[in-house]
């Protein structure tokens, strides 16, 4: 499970887990999280 | 609200000194099937009691229709785990993220028999992941069992989650999350 977690991290070009915390947010954050939550 | 200041005033209210990562941390674990309204309190109270975490999610109670279609009209009672719980509380968790701007801590619980599900999770919010049910039916191909007492293993994911509590907005805004993780 680790080293599939791994591969995943690798393809998407993160050096490490906690960068990809919250990644599905980025294009979201750019906004400004109150103009997503509207 | 109250639950939350009574849980934390018992658990002050005990003697940690024997443990050297100190006071466990108070975690709340939500169901998946929440109101809209509902996720938005418990993110605001989340927020105001600065909890230090929260678990995303319990088992539902909804059953999907893949599996309503095996149920052969008989009814379940109780909590259903497991891979069709994957999709629900993973949106959830992205939901909870979002209301909570990244500045508490996540656990990602429900449906991760694999790399791809814990990479899901962390990509939605999670700084944690939490398995349970793929390790009654997989074990071994899930993770491998590590040496040393309980007790002492008990102690490290303390520790290594006490150093995952650091918020994860700073004052210039939200940024990617900060954390750990041990998948």
């Amino acid at each position: 499970m680790k080293r599939e977690l791994a591969e995943c991290l690798r393809e998407d070009g993160y050096a490490t887990v906690e960068d990809a915390v919250g990644a599905d947010h980025a294009p979201f954050k750019r906004r400004g999280w109150f103009g997503w939550l509207r | 609200m109250e639950l939350i200041r009574n849980v934390r005033r018992a658990r002050d209210s005990m003697d940690w000194s024997l443990y050297k990562a100190g006071p466990p941390p108070v975690l709340v674990k939500i169901a998946p099937d929440l109101t809209e309204q509902d996720k938005r309190d418990i993110a605001a109270v989340a927020l105001a009691e600065r909890v230090d975490g929260l678990i995303v999610s319990n088992t539902t109670l909804e059953r999907p229709p893949d599996v309503r279609a095996n149920m052969q009209g008989e009814e379940q009672a109780g909590g259903l785990s497991g891979a069709p719980l994957m999709d629900p509380s993973t949106q959830v968790l992205r939901e909870m993220y979002a209301l909570t701007r990244g500045k508490v801590p996540l656990v990602g619980c429900g449906g991760i028999s694999s790399g791809k599900d814990a990479y899901a999770k962390i990509r939605a919010g999670a700084s944690l992941v939490q398995l349970y049910t793929a390790l009654v039916y997989q074990v071994r191909p899930v993770c491998s069992l590590s040496s040393g007492s309980t007790s002492g293993r008990c102690e490290r994911r303390t520790a290594l989650y006490r150093r995952s509590l650091k918020p994860h907005t700073t004052a210039a805004g939200p940024r990617r999350g900060r954390g750990c993780c041990r998948a």
